[in-house]
């Protein structure tokens, strides 16, 4: 037990201010945490709005890609376009009535979380940019080494393209949490965080239980994720690690680890390097103030 | 709409309230560190370390929980507090399943660090209660699986599939109680930190809905049994429109695994409120459920026979002022 701990502590360290908030043995001052000028000077005059648009542009990404493989589309859901056109993605052949059922539920609250920011974000509210599924599928599929990576292939591989997103939905949210100055739209961001959380403890709880093909397939994901968002390790895969799942990616503290808009930028354009500003599931990037990583 | 418009003001009317409510039966307030600008000249009791503070109660019962029924044994002695209550019940599982037994050695150590950390960042900070309290994972089993319709000799370390519903128990709790926190906490860094528990014991506890669903209709209808039964403890008074909702229609405070609301064939891993959130339930609607108690008034039971240790402690006197 000891050991595993060891263990799982050398892999995952302290993020941001956790470190600040154990030495000093109270809850006190915030840590600075170092960025680029050129990330300073977008993320400087940020507002909530600006925050929530960005998380639109992935809830655009993340409920089209649910809608598609149920047969729907968000266009089709809501009776209305709000934006450019979305290319890709088929229905999904499930095999499990309750795979299906659980994909249904998480489609449900991401076309919940669309109605609600756009309702935040109001007049201000990002239209959705252009998005190509086979684009950004096809290149994360060459990037992390899965030839045959489909998403829309079957239930297990769509819960791979799931996890794909939802982690990083998830860190970025973590990540964010200090940056809003609004109270209620705290209390919103976290209880958008916690149903992202809830999406991916039943996927990647699934994923583990489907035993080592599938696990090693999402850590093939996981891998892709963390060479494209900067030299910290912000990723876990859903592996066995001495005699624990880990389902969670959580550090030493039992924290979840947090994301950078910029870094989940790097992941959802599939590039590396600073100052891009699209590609990858977004030919022409994000709409918003939030848009180059 | 008020949750676009919400500033900081609004930040320091609801803490001058929670201290208004609390502060009779505090002394030494004047030793308090106040937190928040608005709040330089104002003693006040719900400091981000209370917040904390509370938090940890329902730490420690998730650690006991788990470490008994994955290691047979509870929480180390460093990690309880020179003076920790006693812990009633709890076994070592028999699992049969292999990576269930592994996903609950996870969860276990996950609850063990919130504990220790949560230990660590608040235990310099004045009126802190850092002792465990008493905590009965035995009679509190029985008369909850009683009203769930499990019977009334419900055990959760009888089998794997008993613990599996301990657990969808604890899980859905946690989540909303840091997702309700999320507002009262005032720096910077113990946001961040509580945004990061609060994710991960979403996962937890979308795992353990998963797990269920995937057993099958006997399960699935215990844990709704079990989600009735939690939904029951709540105060009718705490049945109210969620305040920041967009259409102020109140939701559910529970959903059932078996009743989705926006497709046909959901099977609810997720519960949320119409907007797609995880429900924050504010601290009083949090010790109703522990206690199993709908009283407003109720101080102990349940869970914590002896009450909670910390400045929020009563079901009345947790209410920060969020009313419909």
């Amino acid at each position: 037990m000891e050991q595993i701990d060891q263990d799982r502590r050398s892999l995952f360290g302290f993020t941001s201010g956790e470190g600040a908030l154990v030495a000093m043995g109270a809850i006190a001052a915030s840590t600075v945490i170092p960025l680029t000028e050129a990330v300073a000077q977008q993320a400087e005059s940020l507002t909530d709005i600006d925050l929530f648009n960005f998380a639109l542009n992935l809830e655009y990404l993340e409920t089209d890609f649910y809608l598609r493989g149920l047969g729907m589309t968000v266009d089709g859901v809501f009776g209305t376009s709000f934006g450019a056109p979305v290319k890709g993605g088929r229905k999904v052949q499930f095999s499990s009535p309750a795979r299906e059922g659980m994909i249904k539920n998480i489609a449900g609250n991401e076309v919940a979380h669309i109605r609600f920011v756009r309702a935040i974000t109001g007049s201000q509210a990002s239209q959705r940019p252009p998005i190509d599924m086979d684009a950004g599928f096809a290149a994360v599929a060459a990037a992390a080494g899965l030839s045959d990576f489909d998403p829309f292939a079957s239930e297990m591989d769509f819960f791979l393209g799931g996890m794909l997103f939802e982690d990083v939905g998830v860190s970025v949210l973590k990540g964010s949490a200090r940056k809003l100055k609004s109270l209620a739209l705290r209390e919103s961001a976290a209880g958008l965080l916690g149903s992202e959380g809830y999406h991916m403890g039943a996927i990647r709880s699934v994923i583990y239980k489907m035993g080592d093909t599938w696990r090693s397939r999402a850590a093939a994901i996981s891998e892709f994720r963390d060479r494209l968002d900067g030299p910290q390790d912000l990723d876990q895969p859903p592996v066995k690690i001495g005699n624990m799942a880990n389902i969670t990616p959580a550090n030493e503290n039992g924290i979840a680890l947090g994301r950078t808009p910029e870094h989940a930028l790097n992941i959802i354009y599939g590039n590396p390097a600073r100052g891009i500003m699209a590609g990858g599931f977004f030919p022409e990037g994000f709409n918003g103030r939030i848009r180059s990583t | 709409m008020d949750y676009v418009s919400l500033d900081p003001s609004r930040r320091q009317a609801l803490r001058m309230m929670s201290a208004s409510l609390m502060g009779a039966g505090l002394v030494g307030c004047a030793d308090l560190i106040p937190q928040g600008i608005g709040l330089a000249l104002l003693p006040n009791p719900l400091t981000d370390p209370a917040v904390y503070n509370f938090a940890l109660n329902l730490e420690y019962l998730e650690a006991e929980y788990y470490r008994r029924g994955v290691y047979g044994q509870g929480l180390p002695g460093e990690l309880i507090g020179p003076n920790p209550g006693a812990v009633l019940g709890g076994r070592r599982v028999q699992f049969r399943t292999p990576w269930i037994a592994e996903m609950f050695a996870e969860i276990t150590e996950d609850e063990t660090n919130h504990v220790r950390f949560i230990r660590q960042t608040i235990s310099s900070s004045p009126l802190i209660e850092i002792n465990r309290p008493v905590i009965d994972l035995q009679t509190s089993f029985r008369v909850l699986g009683s009203q769930a319709g499990l019977g009334p000799n419900f055990d959760p370390f009888a089998d794997e599939e008993s613990f599996i519903l301990g657990a969808f128990i604890f899980e859905d709790v946690g989540v909303t109680a840091y997702a309700g926190g999320a507002d009262l906490l005032a720096d910077d860094d113990s946001i961040e930190a509580a945004a990061g528990i609060l994710a991960i014991e979403g996962y937890h506890a979308g795992a353990i809905r998963a797990t269920i669903a995937e057993m099958g209709p006997r399960m699935i209808a215990a844990a709704d049994g079990i989600a009735r039964a939690r939904g029951a403890a709540e105060s009718p008074d705490n049945q109210r429109p969620n305040r920041t909702t967009v259409n102020t229609v109140a939701g559910p405070k529970e959903q059932l695994i078996s009743a989705g609301e926006v497709f046909p064939g959901e099977v609810v891993i997720s519960p949320t409120d119409p907007q797609g959130r995880s429900f924050p339930r504010p601290p009083q609607d949090v010790l109703n459920i522990v206690f199993m108690n709908p009283d407003k008034d109720a101080r102990r039971g349940g869970f914590f026979p002896d009450g909670v240790k910390g400045v929020v402690r009563h079901a009345r006197n947790a209410n920060h002022g969020r009313t419909a």
